[in-house]
């Protein structure tokens, strides 16, 4: 059957997650993912990342300066914390960590583009094609809007697609979360008869 | 204003005549309203013949806002800025006179680099009050100079003499150079450009070297060239464009045969840089008190000009990404990230990063 992947999926094999590659080196049927996916958040993933890396690799880091940047979350600021001392213990340790900055973010972003390009068999739903009511009853029970519309697109593509929601999330992804968004003789449910099975890495 | 007697008896050329003498007399553009009230002619017949000056492309329309303007086209200034009578004479007499001193040397027909390069000098030594501005190779007269055109002039300034003295060493040490590469890259190191350095030697690098024996030089000459960008903020569009292009080179460095998308890396590299450079012409034009105004220079005489290089340069990076991005499908593997104490925290944050979604205020309703 084929898959319609959580961009967890994708943004785990872009950082060479064990379980990821596996996932996608015993490929079988199709894989299918969101245009919200697409274009919504793993380009907000590359910016933020990209954000950081850029300030971090400044021989006087601001980093209260990222947060002028729309893009980026008040917790990328202690993320960006983190990774400053890091790069300071290195430094001390006589390495220059910036060079290695700069391999990751080309590597995390070569991967991305690898899987989108040559694993990924479809794209659908576009975003404007999103069920607001759905996504909204969703976003009821998950509480993260991003999940919300990847899951709102995964439910809309299989009335007319059979596939199978792949993803890492068992916490909001899950039966009873689906059933509680589209509970039994509801509209949305009327509307949304099929709902998919969801298979965990 | 004129007798209207007077104005009757004005052929249709003495009526353009003086639209023209008085959009350059006025340094700026003007309304149709504006110019009948200077030269005495109604509004209805200014506007026929301020049609014809259009379509004679002598005169151009501009839009401020909800208003229609009106500039000279003047073919002898870049991108048309106006310069004043005085700045003329006197940009006439610097290159009058750098053209006798190259050709007291033996050079009959200096380069355009040669003599702008000289006079820049001399301009800069004695604080000389004439616009010049930073393009593509480096600073430079606002005032175009042409290689047959006749620039003989009877202004002479009161320090000619010192002036010349100077002139004289200047050029003397610019015609040693072997070439107007030379000369140019002489003038990014004395202003401590380095923008336009690093340009020279990407241009030198793409051009002669074998890319795919150099990858950590290719990735490490855009990086540099990412870094010198100015960061202000009306710079920001050019800012992600250009970044933009380096990711997409620093990925390339991971495929084979970048040799073989030499002719694209160029290509968009040359958009780059013209885009570049004409924001660079803005920047330093608007230094000048006069041009200060930054949204009314712009919209007068770079809007056009700039979204048009900003356009090409989005199309040639558009084509590259998508020469890269069809390079993917002749690898079997993409490269892996090392095993090592940053990776592993890197790991982590973007993990964490992913879980998190897209912030609220960008959702779609």
């Amino acid at each position: 059957m084929n898959k319609f992947l959580d961009t967890s999926i994708i943004i785990g094999y872009a950082y060479d997650e064990k379980k990821f590659i596996i996932f996608v080196n015993n490929k079988k049927g199709e894989f299918v993912i969101s245009y919200y996916s697409l274009e919504k958040e793993i380009l907000s993933i590359k910016k933020r990342l990209k954000l950081i890396i850029n300030e971090i690799k400044k021989q006087t880091p601001d980093l209260k300066k990222l947060l002028e940047n729309k893009e980026i979350y008040k917790q990328d600021l202690f993320r960006a914390e983190k990774l400053l001392a890091i790069k300071e213990i290195l430094l001390k340790r006589g390495l220059d960590s910036n060079k290695e900055l700069d391999k990751i973010q080309e590597v995390f972003e070569i991967r991305i583009d690898f899987f989108i390009q040559k694993l990924i068999d479809k794209k659908a739903v576009p975003i404007k094609e999103i069920n607001f009511e759905l996504k909204s009853s969703l976003f009821t029970y998950i509480q993260n809007h991003s999940d919300a519309n990847v899951l709102a697109s995964g439910i809309q593509y299989h009335q007319e697609n059979e596939i199978v929601l792949i993803t890492s999330d068992k916490h909001d992804w899950t039966k009873e979360n689906l059933g509680w968004a589209l509970p039994e003789h509801s509209q949305l449910r009327k509307k949304y008869p099929h709902l998919p099975e969801i298979e965990y890495i | 204003m004129a007798d209207v007697n007077e104005r009757e008896k004005k052929t249709s050329e003495q009526i353009k005549q003086r639209i023209i003498e008085e959009l350059d007399k006025q340094q700026k553009p003007l309304s149709i309203q504006d110019i009948s009230k200077e030269i005495g002619s109604n509004w209805l017949t200014i506007k026929d013949y301020i049609k014809e000056l259009q379509q004679e492309r002598k005169v151009k329309e501009i839009v401020l806002g909800d208003k229609k303007v009106f500039r000279l086209v003047r073919e002898d200034t870049y991108l048309d800025i106006p310069i004043t009578r005085k700045e003329k004479e006197i940009f006439y007499f610097l290159f009058d006179n750098a053209k006798k001193l190259f050709k007291e040397l033996g050079r009959e027909n200096p380069t355009k680099t040669d003599i702008n390069k000289s006079i820049i000098k001399v301009i800069d030594q004695f604080n000389i009050s004439v616009p010049i501005v930073w393009y593509l190779y480096g600073k430079m007269a606002l005032l175009k100079y042409e290689i047959e055109k006749d620039y003989a002039t009877s202004y002479i300034p009161e320090n000619y003499k010192e002036i010349l003295v100077f002139f004289r060493e200047t050029i003397n040490q610019i015609a040693k150079k072997k070439n107007s590469k030379e000369v140019r890259e002489d003038q990014y190191l004395y202003y401590g450009k380095t923008l336009y350095q690093i340009k020279e030697e990407i241009y030198d690098f793409i051009l002669k070297k074998d890319l795919d024996k150099h990858k950590e030089k290719l990735k490490e000459l855009f990086s540099n060239f990412l870094v010198c960008l100015s960061s202000q903020e009306d710079f920001n569009e050019i800012n992600e464009l250009v970044s933009k292009f380096v990711m997409i080179i620093r990925k390339m460095a991971y495929l084979e045969n970048i040799n073989s998308h030499k002719k694209r890396v160029i290509e968009s590299f040359d958009a780059i840089w013209k885009m570049i450079a004409m924001y660079m012409f803005y920047d330093s034009l608007t230094k000048y008190f006069r041009f200060k105004n930054k949204e009314e220079i712009k919209s007068m005489y770079f809007e056009d000009t700039l979204n048009n290089k900003i356009s090409i340069a989005q199309e040639m990076i558009s084509d590259l990404e998508i020469e890269y991005l069809n390079n993917l499908f002749n690898i079997k593997e993409p490269p892996k990230l090392d095993n090592n104490e940053l990776t592993s925290f890197m790991k982590n944050m973007i993990s964490e990063m992913a879980k998190e979604g897209v912030k609220e205020d960008e959702q779609i309703s």
